[in-house]
This record gives structure tokens, C-alpha cells and sequence, in this order.
């Protein structure tokens, strides 16, 4: 299996702050690998570093075989991502800002429009898209960077909690559609805090905390290993730096 | 065009694509437009604003054209419009069209190399700039191709366009050295004090051109030569009578000093537009704010009456953190420098205790100190971190005690400062201080009041609204039309007071009782409307 997603040795840091140290992922056509830590654990770090957003301090990063250090337009041109927040020019409607992702990816105008415009349909949105994208709610923006990422059909698909602010529907639409693009031979790396999603949609999981890798493999095979019931304790254990019923306890005692 | 592109190594087909939306974004991210329209609502009307606005301020420039005597005046007067539109606009919205935060999160990862963004960022923030030079410079180009002749017209094009095009790379390589050289943290602290340096550094030569000609409009019209072609602005305005076919040394030489500044920037700008100082911006932007230090608010304390301490806290650690905010206050102060030179255009004495002084020349003073506090709240109000506000709204607080406390604190923290420095443009004008501190008093009484008014008027929670949300263009336009009224009448009014001293203490009076008395009908006021406003996280 040719790997689509590939990161050897990857690190990072920000001043003496250690983001991503030594890290090491592999990911396959028609793989949705789960990809989990706690906040500041390094998750984003290591996906801008795939994604050629920022540059690692050492080790290298491949998407479809294409170092994203040395061609980086090439590896971008491949791939799609759904950024956490704050990726959306608000001052354009949502067909304009459609249109100019298209033209980045060298489409003709009227597929691009053609695409955006099923896309939209789709999402329920078609009334919205010559509306500012500034006046719509969070569950609309996330559907217009999901479009932007889907817009170009790439080949690989990072993710960066992509339900969020979505409706129940939208959001399972969204996750049928994780399926059917894995099942099609893409590569998919799916960030999220929310572990059921994570294990109901993933073939494969990737743990990290402080930057390295902590635990990696199926979810029933995690928790197993880590003794655990399911990858929501085995996450706890291999993550959590206290108890967390301790914690709990603390907190009420602090209400006294 | 094509071919020249891929000569400077960017692709045609991104550039093309990116123009369109990057200009759309510009425009309608425009802190003016904001100001006149509702964002959020009609994307043609928010374009249309900026044109109407513009196109007013370059019809503006007319009455003053036809009084001008040669095109190189019309050409300086010009050029001078451009210049400071051009700067109070670039400063004010270089975030929204030279380095835009977003680009780094919106393209970062999509195949545009840097070259593409570069050439793509350039173009859309000159032709932003281009456009509403075109827009303050066209009246005055059509009026000097009536008068002196289509040469000189083209002349004066020109010499916006070049000017433009210097100021834009000016204000990009000073922001990109200062990206590059100081950390996110400090960029983002000095960013607001980096703007009004920048305003006042080009607002100085209009200051000097004037206080050395004693104004556009004397008899004896400026020639280029001297100390005159140690201003920039000059160079360009020289272009004029240079096209207009007065080829003379200093006209040639200022042609080349124009030329060469623009390629001389275009050397030092070159590689300071880029993805990585637009993510360096948005770092500033976003950066952690540093640590309050507890001997300021120990400071406080000992300082504000107890019961303005949370207001103060909150309204000093927003001014301390949110860059928006602090920007928006020291935009005032170029208000009152470019206000200050008005009154310096107008010959003799401005003074209201002389008499046969000019009644309207310190309109434009007693308009920035009216307004000033007026637009100060209306900012208070828009914040970021909107969202926060719930704390406001779930919590039994009350919010009316809150909202007079915090228009109090703008009073002390915003509005007395800002009173002193009128004072000392006051005394630049008037010589004395007996005349200052009166004028000032009653200046201080209108500009409460004017607070007093805005807030009876639509009571609003701090830091409570989205930035550029029902923004009450129409409520501060009517501020602005009512303050020229009394304005307008109040040059006169003052000087018939100030030569009767009943008169005059009977006005003072007459001030503090109106002040008192609405601040007695406030807290009820505030209680009844604010008990009714809804939260907008």
C-alpha cells in the first residue's frame, strides 16, 4: 500500500515549547485515520506541517508521494482541508469566495460554479450564496469550508473538527460522506474531541500527547491494549493527568 | 499580461482569480464604509458607500480649486487630499487590504506560491488606493484640464497615481520591517501608536506648507524651489507644471526625486508582502495579551471612586488587548491635527475673545471635540470578544449602573486627555491661556453633553456588540449635522458672549445646569432600555 499521507520524524517547536516531537504517520487510500490529544497536545501543528502551512523543524512530510518541503504547490494541489476556524474571507458572499477557491485550483469558472452550486444545494444553502458570509451562523460557515475543501475533488482530506456548529442532519451527512470518500481510495486525517464520532467513522487511530505519539491502531485495539472499556477511557488513561472522578470531586468541593 | 506575470513568476490564472475577491474584500472590510453602511446586509450598497464618500470629499476640493491661481496649487491641493485620504485610510484598514490576517489561514494551504500572492496583494492594494485616489483627485484633475489645459490634467493624474503608488509601498515596507524585526507581541502593542506617528509624519508637510505659504489661498502663489522641494508631497504636485510644459530645473528635478522615490520603495517593499507576515500579523493580532500588571490596578484603586473600578478595569484591559479598539481611539488624533490645520488655512486671528475674529475658522476644532466623545462610545460598545458579554446578561448585575459608569470612565480616560491636547492646539492658536481655558470649559461642557445625548439617546452595554454590526451610521450622522448646526452658530454666539461677561457666565452656567440635569435623568433612562437589550454571543 502506497502511503497518501506520509510523516516521518516531524517536529516542531516554538521557543523552548516542544509542539510536535519525532513523529511518525502513515496513511493509506481509503483510510480514515482518527487523529487525538488534548488541547495544546500538538494536533494542529502537525497538520499545518502536512498541509505546508508552516515548515517543520526537521523530518518530512509527503502527500501522494510529493515532499510538501521541497513542491510544496504540488502536495497543496492535492489536497483539501477543513481548518478549525477563521479560514473564510467574511467579506464575500459564499459563491464568490466558492468561485476564487476554484480558480486557486485552476478550474474553469463555470465548474467551479457548477460544483459550488450542487455543493450549496445540498448543504440546504442555496438561498444563502450571494448573502455575505459574515451574517451567516457557524453551522453555515462550516458547510462553505467543507465545500471549499471538497471543491477541488482531492485526493486526500484533512480535517479539523468538521462538525462543528453542524445540525444532527448536516453532520451526518457530513460523516456518510467521510465513508463514501474513503470507500472511493481517498486518505483522510479526521481531528476531533469527540471519540464517539471518532470511533464510528475511523478505520484506524492515531493518540498523541505532548507532541508524541502515545497510541496507535484500531479503537477496540487501543482500548484493549490500555485495558480500558472503550477509546474514551483509553484516552484518559494515556492522557489524563489526573483521575478524573478526583477531579470532579475537587470541583465540588471548591463550590463549598 | 500574461507574459508579464510569469515574468515576475506568478500565475495568471490565481492572480486573475484572486483580484476580484481580494479587491470585494478590501472595500467591503473598509473601516469608513463600516462606519456608513451595515455589514452584514448589502454587498453593493456597502461599495457604493466608499464611492459616495469619496467622490464628496474630491467635489469638496472645487470652491477651493477656482480660488487657486496656477496648477501647481491645484496640484499640491490635490496631491495634499490624496495623501491624506490615501494614509488615514491605509492605516486605518491596512489589516483589511495590505496584509490581511486572513490570507494566512484562507491560503496558506491552497497552491498559490508566494510570488502569485505578492504580485496578486500588490495590485489589489494599489488599485484599492488607486481608486479612491481617483475618486478624491478626479474633480480637481476634470478642473485643471478646464483651466490650464489637458497636459497639466494628465500631469496631476499622475502625480496621484505615483503618490498613491509611494504611499502604499511606504506604509507595506515600514510594516514589514517592523513584522519581520519585533515579535507578534509587541508588533501588535505598537501597531496603534505606529498609526498616528504615520498619519502625523504625512500631515506634517500640509502643516508646514501652510504656516510657511500662510495658506493656500494667499495672493502670492507657491513656487517649487527652496524649501519646498524638501517635501515629498512636492515632488509629485511638480509633475504638474512640468507637464504643463514649464520645463524648468526645479520642476525637472522634482520629477526625478518623484520617480525616484517610487522606485527607490519598490526596492525596499519588494519582499515585505507575504504569506508569512500576513501569518506574523495574525499572530500579532491574535497574540497572547501580556500579564495586567497588579501595581495598575493598584493604581486604580487608590485613584476612581470605588464604584467606577469595574468599569475601569474592564475598559483598560480592552483598550490594553484589543487592538481594534485602541486603534479606533487613536484615529481621533490625526481628527484633531487635520481639524488644526483647517483653522490655520483661515487668515487673521481665530480667536473668539479678539474681535474680528473669523466666526466659522474653529468649526472644525469645536467639531472634533463634539464628536470625538461621541464616536469614542459608540466604539466602547464593539468589541472582538463580543461573545463575553453574556457575563452582562446572566448575571443580576446592573447593567445601567454599568453602562453610565463605563461612559464615565471614557470621560476620564478618553475625553479629558483628548480635551488637554485641544487645549494646547487651543493655545498653538490663541497665545493665552486666560482665552484657552474658558473656550476649553465650554468645549469640555458640549463634548459631555454630546456623550450624555448619544447614550439617552441608545443605551448600550460595553463591549457587548460584533465590530461592524448595527452600527448607528444614521444616529452619528445626525450627531454630525447637528453639531455643525450649533457649531456653526456657536463661533458667533461665543464671540458675543465672551465680549459681555454675563452673558459669558450665564452661558457656563447654563452648560453645567444642562449637564446636571441630564445626568439625573440618566440612571432611570438607562434602567428602562437596557433592561430590554438582548445578548449578541
Amino acid at each position: 500500500m502506497d502511503a497518501m499521507i506520509e510523516a516521518k520524524g516531524l517536529s516542531k517547536s516554538y521557543g523552548k515549547l516542544l509542539a510536535v516531537e519525532g513523529l511518525d504517520l502513515c496513511v493509506g487510500p481509503g483510510e480514515i485515520l482518527g487523529f487525538l490529544g488534548p488541547n495544546g497536545a500538538g494536533k494542529t501543528t502537525t497538520v499545518k506541517m502536512l498541509t505546508g502551512m508552516i515548515q517543520p523543524a526537521s523530518g518530512s512530510a509527503r502527500i501522494c508521494g510529493i515532499d510538501v518541503g521541497r513542491d510544496p504547490l504540488g502536495a497543496k494541489q492535492r489536497l483539501g482541508y477543513v481548518p478549525e476556524s477563521g479560514a473564510l474571507y467574511e467579506s464575500l458572499t459564499a459563491a464568490e469566495f466558492l468561485r476564487m477557491v476554484g480558480s486557486l485550483y485552476g478550474m474553469r469558472r463555470e465548474q467551479a460554479d457548477q460544483r459550488s452550486e450542487r455543493f450549496l444545494e445540498l448543504f440546504g444553502m442555496i438561498d444563502a450564496r450571494d448573502r455575505l458570509i459574515s451574517g451567516f451562523s457557524k453551522g453555515m460557515k462550516q458547510k462553505v469550508l467543507i465545500s471549499s475543501a471538497l471543491l477541488s475533488n482531492p485526493e486526500v482530506l484533512f480535517l479539523d473538527e468538521p462538525l462543528n456548529g453542524l445540525d444532527p442532519n448536516a453532520a451526518l451527512v457530513v460523516k456518510t460522506l467521510l465513508r463514501e470518500l474513503a470507500e472511493q481510495g481517498r486518505a483522510i486525517l479526521f481531528c476531533s474531541h469527540i471519540l464517539d464520532v471518532i470511533e464510528r467513522v475511523c478505520t484506524r487511530v492515531v493518540i498523541i500527547h505532548e507532541g508524541r505519539q502515545v497510541a496507535e491502531g484500531a479503537s477496540h485495539a487501543i482500548a484493549a491494549e490500555h485495558g480500558a472499556e472503550n477509546l474514551e477511557d483509553a484516552f484518559v488513561k494515556l492522557t489524563g493527568v489526573r483521575d478524573t472522578e478526583d477531579v470532579a470531586r475537587d470541583l465540588l468541593v471548591a463550590l463549598q | 499580461m500574461h507574459k508579464a506575470l510569469s515574468a515576475l513568476g506568478a500565475d495568471y490564472r490565481q492572480w486573475r482569480g484572486l483580484l476580484g475577491p481580494l479587491l470585494k474584500v478590501g472595500f467591503r472590510s473598509s473601516w469608513v464604509v463600516a462606519q456608513l453602511t451595515q455589514r452584514g446586509k448589502n454587498p453593493r450598497l456597502v461599495s457604493f458607500g466608499t464611492v459616495f464618500f469619496m467622490g464628496f470629499l474630491g467635489i469638496f476640493l472645487i470652491p477651493y480649486g477656482l480660488l487657486l491661481a496656477d496648477p501647481f496649487s491645484i496640484a499640491l491641493l490635490a496631491t495634499g487630499a490624496v495623501a491624506l485620504i490615501v494614509v488615514f485610510m491605509l492605516l486605518i484598514d491596512f489589516q483589511a487590504v495590505a496584509v490581511s490576517p486572513p490570507d494566512y489561514h484562507v491560503l496558506g494551504h491552497r497552491p498559490v506560491s508566494e510570488r502569485t500572492y505578492l504580485v496578486a496583494r500588490l495590485t489589489v492594494t494599489t488599485a484599492h488606493q488607486q481608486i479612491l485616489a481617483g475618486l478624491v483627485a478626479g474633480p480637481s484633475v476634470i478642473l485643471c484640464g478646464l483651466r490650464f489645459g489637458w497636459p497639466a490634467a494628465l500631469g496631476l493624474a499622475v502625480a496621484a497615481a505615483l503618490l498613491t503608488v509611494s504611499i502604499v509601498l511606504a506604509l507595506v515596507g515600514v510594516y514589514g520591517t517592523l513584522i519581520r524585526r519585533i515579535g507578534p507581541r509587541r508588533l501588535g502593542r505598537s501597531m496603534a501608536y505606529a498609526q498616528v506617528l504615520m498619519t502625523l509624519v504625512y500631515l506634517l508637510p500640509l502643516l508646514l506648507l501652510n504656516v510657511g505659504e500662510q495658506g493656500l489661498q494667499s495672493p502670492q502663489a507657491p513656487e517649487l524651489g527652496g524649501w519646498l522641494l524638501a517635501l515629498p508631497l512636492a515632488w509629485f504636485a511638480g509633475l504638474v507644471p512640468l507637464f504643463h510644459g514649464e520645463l524648468q530645473y526645479s520642476e525637472l528635478l522634482a520629477a526625478a526625486l518623484a520617480v525616484a522615490t517610487v522606485g527607490l520603495l519598490a526596492w525596499y517593499a519588494r519582499d515585505k508582502m507575504s504569506l508569512s507576515s500576513a501569518q506574523k500579523l495574525a499572530a500579532a493580532i491574535d497574540a497572547d495579551p501580556p500579564p495586567a500588571g497588579r501595581s495598575g490596578r493598584r493604581r486604580l484603586a487608590g485613584l476612581l471612586p470605588a464604584r467606577l473600578e469595574v468599569a475601569a478595569l474592564l475598559i483598560r484591559g480592552q483598550f490594553r488587548h484589543d487592538n481594534r479598539f485602541r486603534m479606533s481611539v487613536f484615529a481621533m488624533l490625526p481628527l484633531l491635527a487635520v481639524y488644526a490645520i483647517m483653522a490655520l488655512r483661515i487668515p487673521g486671528t481665530v480667536d473668539p475673545f479678539v474681535a474680528g475674529a473669523n466666526s466659522f475658522s474653529l468649526l472644525g476644532i469645536h467639531m472634533a471635540v463634539f464628536l470625538a466623545p461621541v464616536i469614542m462610545l459608540e466604539e466602547l460598545y464593539r468589541a472582538d470578544s463580543y461573545r463575553a458579554g453574556w457575563v452582562f446578561f446572566s448575571t443580576p448585575m446592573d447593567r445601567a449602573r454599568l453602562a453610565a459608569d463605563a461612559r464615565h470612565c471614557v470621560t476620564l480616560f478618553f475625553f479629558l486627555p483628548y480635551l488637554a491636547l485641544t487645549g494646547l492646539v487651543l493655545f498653538f492658536l490663541f497665545e493665552t491661556a486666560w482665552h484657552v481655558l474658558p473656550h476649553l470649559f465650554v468645549l469640555g461642557c458640549f463634548g459631555v453633553f454630546g456623550m450624555q445625548l448619544s447614550q439617552f439617546m441608545v443605551p448600550r452595554l460595553p463591549f457587548s456588540m460584533a465590530p461592524g454590526r448595527k452600527r448607528h451610521g444614521v444616529l452619528l450622522f445626525g450627531f454630525a449635522f447637528f453639531f455643525v448646526v450649533i457649531g456653526s452658530l456657536l463661533g458667533s454666539y461665543l464671540k458675543f458672549a465672551y465680549a459681555r461677561p454675563p452673558w459669558a457666565i450665564g452661558t457656563i452656567a447654563g452648560l453645567l445646569l444642562g449637564v446636571t440635569l441630564m445626568e439625573r435623568r440618566m440612571p432611570g433612562r438607562l434602567q428602562r432600555r437596557l433592561r430590554w437589550q438582548e445578548s449578541e454571543g
